[in-house]
């Protein structure tokens, strides 16, 4: 078959790559590019006799000073951490756990991916349901238990909302780390335990020398991308405590979300989108250099 | 292999496009609205629009439900864009100011007629006039009542329902003692606009309280009668524990229920004609039992309430707004709200429909429901009223849960309302 | 190991697996219960099983029983959705994939980092836009504009999973085609795709999960039943049911059932799919 161009390999692929790039301008990055003419202006919805007005940077100052703002991001942030701190620990251990030879590995390796794949909405309805103040599961077992000599309106009180909430996003996040734990333990090569073993080394000293430094790189991907997706987080907050009680589980996502479609701020919370994007570029440039450090 | 790979993806994507494409509606000679509302009497309005339908075979209208916490927003987001989720929609009172004050709803008053004007109960003013333009026809006009049930009244050896506060936390405390119920209240006090609901329902009850804003929009809640409602409340919970602290997550629902099932005494609800639901079998295990009283005060000559009426009206760019009046007038005239009140327990907002004989025989305890009628005050309708309610809710948690102090949070609960006012009149 | 090891990592195993199906077995039961069977304090297992709630969201039509004909179409939308968004991702996706594996792109090598850029931006911040760029176009509370958010989310993930398949395979196989006259596309088509095949599962599946599962842009993005999908009809039903239990668990499982269904037959492709590209690099 004779073609009557004749396209250089390069060529080919700018080709190849424009339908996704197409989509992904389009779609995201044209987007964003109008967001910033969003956070320039205020337009006045609500009151559209004051029509369109060029604000300059005051949506961003406004953005900086709102303490709301910033206690909806150290409240992502919170999550976060110990999102990431229990995710590492506790997928490490599982991924271990699941390294070793035993019947029906694969159906548990299947079964553990199950949180992680399962709905966000779907997973909401469960812990609201469980988390339920009159009937839910958490109550009756801990009262079955003789833990608690009455059941609790969990939801009801900030600190005890905010640290469910963190345990039910936990739930969900764990088989990403321990997938990617599991698929990097199997990349070391075996030879290096053995002659370890021959040295008179321990499973502690294997672990400690030999596993844990090789995967840091991999700890690191995984450390940054949980970061990214807890600073997406919503599906829960909205389902389950709309942000309350009393702000306490109040997220960034959700923050931005009532802002712009509850309030129609739409210029405020395109700035504050703004800024939220650049704490989040900054995490993910670091974790750029570093991997291309250690590659 | 590869070519069934192929093909199996062409066809995909083929289908896909074809039927994701697809919902192009075929254009009928018939002329079609959408009427936008809350699922609670879904049933009702399917029957109510088939019943249209039929006699106006010529429009077609499409029934879209949109539950309540999310039909202003979205409400507002498509007028915004001009791109309205519906022509017919449902409004609460307190969202007149922030549709009308944009022009996003349709002004009627040259719709009405003087039989109109005349029949319209005070109580449903609120809810279709705004700053005097009729924005639509009142619809469920509404307001709270207090409920107690009087079989555990009586059965703690409680003669009288209380009329004072302090005669109320008396007699919730002997129904606790006596293993009657727990938690003798049962609140919707989760992070919604129904928590403010009761807030201004027990405010209107105290020594000098009245409503939430002055006429300009003044807050007035932070003072001394604001205060002392707000700290009865957090009382109730964590002092003398006859609210449960899960009301904080209640929904009204749930909230409704609790009063429904027998586990709590006293409730205020917004149940439209209340006994038409207390005393129905399928929805109520309290059958007889609950009563409309009036609600305690300071001194127990203050009972209050809280008026909420609500309307049908028009997106003011409809493409159909003569097919949009049709139905309007349908739903709400006087033979339209007569149907809402006996098929769906709606109040309505003609007064004549209240002393038709019809509905007096099926409608019971409606000379109570007039009593507590009379200390009604209503909701504000300012156009930023939603954003500084966000607000108000918020400081409201944050005493319910002990994080400030009633009078610190309704202090900076005022703070912020001036914020929000301030910017929408032309601040940034 | 010896038999105390094994004892150790049964029960360790075991634990996990609570952990990890427990809350949602519960969900399961809280399904086939009766409703009253649900709201007793303390807790007990129901005794009494049912299947009614099942029965009646695939059975009643609208007006009887309104939610549920509104979740059937909304997983209906929702179908229709995923689909096209993982045809049309695996279509752009290999394209690309391929492209940066083969050609010498020069950002080729970066694509690591526009898939991180891609997946950093949360979606609350494009929404905005977003929202008024449908409306201008008038292609709001349609499926069409969610399989093209949907697709533009993804698309860079497939990519860069698809380049990851390809690089496995051998240049001098397509060199071969093209030899035999076939353009560099076609060698595409013909080589190197169906080899990868076991990629485009993953991708496709990856593609599939991530648009059934997805909230936000659908909850502002849709309105009418045109376009609701499934997740946005679920959180209507919490808000409006918030003491049917049973009945709103029965939606939960039914809107499970795909990743159920991924879990227990086809998680190697899914596992793949997420880690190749990551340990590779």
């Amino acid at each position: 078959m004779s073609k009557k161009f004749y396209f250089s390999k390069r060529q080919v692929g700018y080709l190849l790559v424009l339908p996704a790039f197409a989509i992904i301008s389009g779609v995201l990055f044209f987007p964003l590019a109008y967001s910033v003419y969003l956070a320039l202006h205020n337009l006045h919805i609500t009151n559209p006799r004051l029509g369109v007005e060029y604000v300059g940077f005051y949506n961003f100052l406004y953005a900086f000073h709102d303490s709301l703002f910033w206690a909806s991001i150290i409240n992502t942030a919170y999550i976060t951490l110990i999102d990431n701190i229990a995710g590492i620990t506790v997928g490490l251990g599982i991924a271990l756990l699941l390294n070793r030879r035993f019947k029906l590995r694969g159906v548990v390796r299947g079964l553990v991916l199950f949180p992680y794949i399962l709905a966000p909405i779907v997973l909401s309805l469960m812990w609201k349901w469980i988390y339920n103040a009159d009937y839910g599961l958490l109550n009756g077992i801990l009262y079955r238990l003789g833990l608690i000599s009455e059941y609790r309106s969990w939801l009801s009180d900030p600190w005890t909302a905010m640290h469910l909430i963190i345990v039910g996003n936990f739930w969900q996040g764990l088989p990403f780390g321990v997938l990617f734990y599991l698929a990097a333990l199997q990349t070391i090569p075996k030879n290096l335990y053995e002659s370890a073993r021959i040295d008179g080394a321990t499973q502690w000293k294997e672990f400690l020398y030999i596993t844990l430094p090789l995967l840091m790189p991999i700890t690191l991907v995984i450390l940054v991308l949980k970061t990214i997706w807890t600073f997406k987080l919503f599906d829960i907050i909205y389902i389950i405590t709309k942000g309350g009680p009393a702000d306490a589980t109040r997220v960034v996502a959700y923050h931005l979300y009532l802002e712009g479609f509850a309030f129609l701020n739409l210029g405020k919370a395109a700035a504050a989108s703004h800024i939220l994007l650049g704490i989040v570029f900054v995490i993910t440039f670091v974790y750029y250099k570093f991997l291309r450090k250690s590659a | 292999m590869r070519s069934k790979i192929i093909k199996l993806m062409v066809c995909v994507l083929l289908v896909g496009t074809v039927v994701a494409t697809g919902g192009f509606s075929l254009s009928l000679a018939q002329e079609r609205i959408t009427f936008a509302i809350t699922p609670t009497h879904i049933d009702f309005d399917l029957k109510e629009t088939s019943r249209f339908e039929q006699a106006y075979p010529d429009i077609k209208v499409n029934v879209v439900t949109v539950s309540y916490g999310e039909l202003f927003d979205k409400l507002s987001i498509s007028f915004s864009v001009k791109e309205p989720i519906a022509d017919v929609f449902l409004m609460d009172c307190c969202w007149l100011g922030g549709f009308a004050e944009p022009g996003w709803v349709e002004v009627v008053d040259d719709r009405i007629t003087p039989k109109m004007r005349e029949g319209l109960m005070d109580s449903a003013k609120a809810g279709v006039i705004y700053k005097g333009h009729w924005y639509g026809l009142p619809y469920a006009s509404e307001w709270q009542h207090w409920i107690y049930n009087e079989r555990m009244l009586k059965e703690a050896g409680l003669a009288n329902p209380p009329s004072t506060w302090e005669e109320f936390i008396e007699q919730s405390l002997k129904l606790k003692e006596a293993n009657i119920v727990k938690y003798a209240w049962s609140g919707w006090w989760e992070q919604t606009d129904g928590l403010t609901c009761e807030y201004l329902h027990v405010l209107t009850t105290m020594e000098g309280g009245s409503t939430l804003f002055d006429a300009e929009g003044n807050p007035l809640f932070q003072e001394s009668a604001g205060v002392e409602a707000l700290q009865l409340m957090v009382d109730m919970i964590h002092k003398y524990k006859i609210v449960s602290p899960a009301a904080l997550t209640y929904g009204i629902t749930e909230a409704d229920n609790l009063l429904l099932g027998g586990k709590a005494a006293f409730r205020i609800v917004w149940m439209g004609v209340p006994y038409l639901v207390l005393n129905n079998p399928e929805k109520s295990k309290v059958v007889g039992e609950c009563k409309i009283g009036l609600t305690p005060s300071y001194d127990g000559k203050h009972p209050g309430t809280v008026a909420g009426p609500m309307a049908l009206s028009m997106y003011s760019g409809s493409k159909h707004k003569e097919a949009a009046w049709k139905y309007l007038t349908f739903r709400c005239d006087y033979e339209g709200a007569l149907r809402a009140a006996l098929e769906a327990g709606q109040c309505p907002g003609w007064a004549k429909i209240y002393e038709d004989p019809e509905f007096q025989e099926k409608v019971p305890g409606l000379d109570m429901m007039f009593e507590t009628l009379k200390g009604a005050v209503p909701q504000p309708a300012f156009p930023w009223w939603k954003e500084a309610d966000y607000k108000l809710i918020t400081e409201f948690h944050n005493a319910l849960t002990q994080k400030k102090s009633p009078r610190q949070a309704l202090e900076d609960a005022a703070e912020k309302a001036r914020e929000v006012r301030k910017t929408w009149e032309g601040g940034k | 190991m010896n038999s105390k090891g094994k004892l150790r990592t049964s029960i360790l195993i075991l634990i996990v697996l609570i952990w990890t199906m427990g809350p949602f077995s519960w969900v399961i039961i809280s399904s086939i219960a009766p409703l009253s069977e649900l709201i007793v304090a303390p807790l007990e297992l129901p005794s009494k099983y049912t299947f009614s709630n099942y029965w009646q969201i695939f059975t009643a039509s609208p007006g009887v029983s309104h939610i549920s004909y509104q979740f059937r179409v909304s997983l209906f939308n929702s179908l229709i959705v995923a689909l096209a968004v993982t045809a049309v991702c695996l279509l752009a996706g290999s394209f690309a994939g391929y492209g940066c594996a083969r050609c010498d792109l020069p950002f080729a090598n970066s694509l690591i980092f526009i898939v991180l850029l891609v997946q950093m931006v949360p979606p609350v911040v494009v929404i905005i836009p977003l929202f008024r760029i449908f409306q201008m176009l008038g292609l709001l509370d349609t499926r069409i504009c969610l399989i093209l958010v949907y697709s533009a989310f993804n698309v860079a993930l497939v990519s860069w999973i698809m380049r990851g398949f390809f690089e496995s395979v051998p240049e001098q196989l397509e060199e071969a085609a093209m030899i035999d006259g076939c353009t560099r596309v076609g060698a595409m088509f013909r080589v190197i795709m169906p080899l990868s095949a076991p990629g485009l599962f993953s991708a496709g599946i990856l593609a599939f999960i991530l648009s059934w599962n997805e909230f936000l842009m659908a909850l502002v993005l849709t309105n009418t039943l045109r376009s609701k999908t499934a997740p946005v009809a679920i959180s209507e039903f919490i808000a409006r049911f918030s003491l049917n239990w049973n009945m709103m668990c029965t939606v939960g499982v039914i809107a499970a059932i795909p990743p159920l269904v991924i879990c227990l037959g086809l998680q190697k492709y899914v596992i793949a799919g997420l880690t190749g590209g990551a340990v590779k690099g």
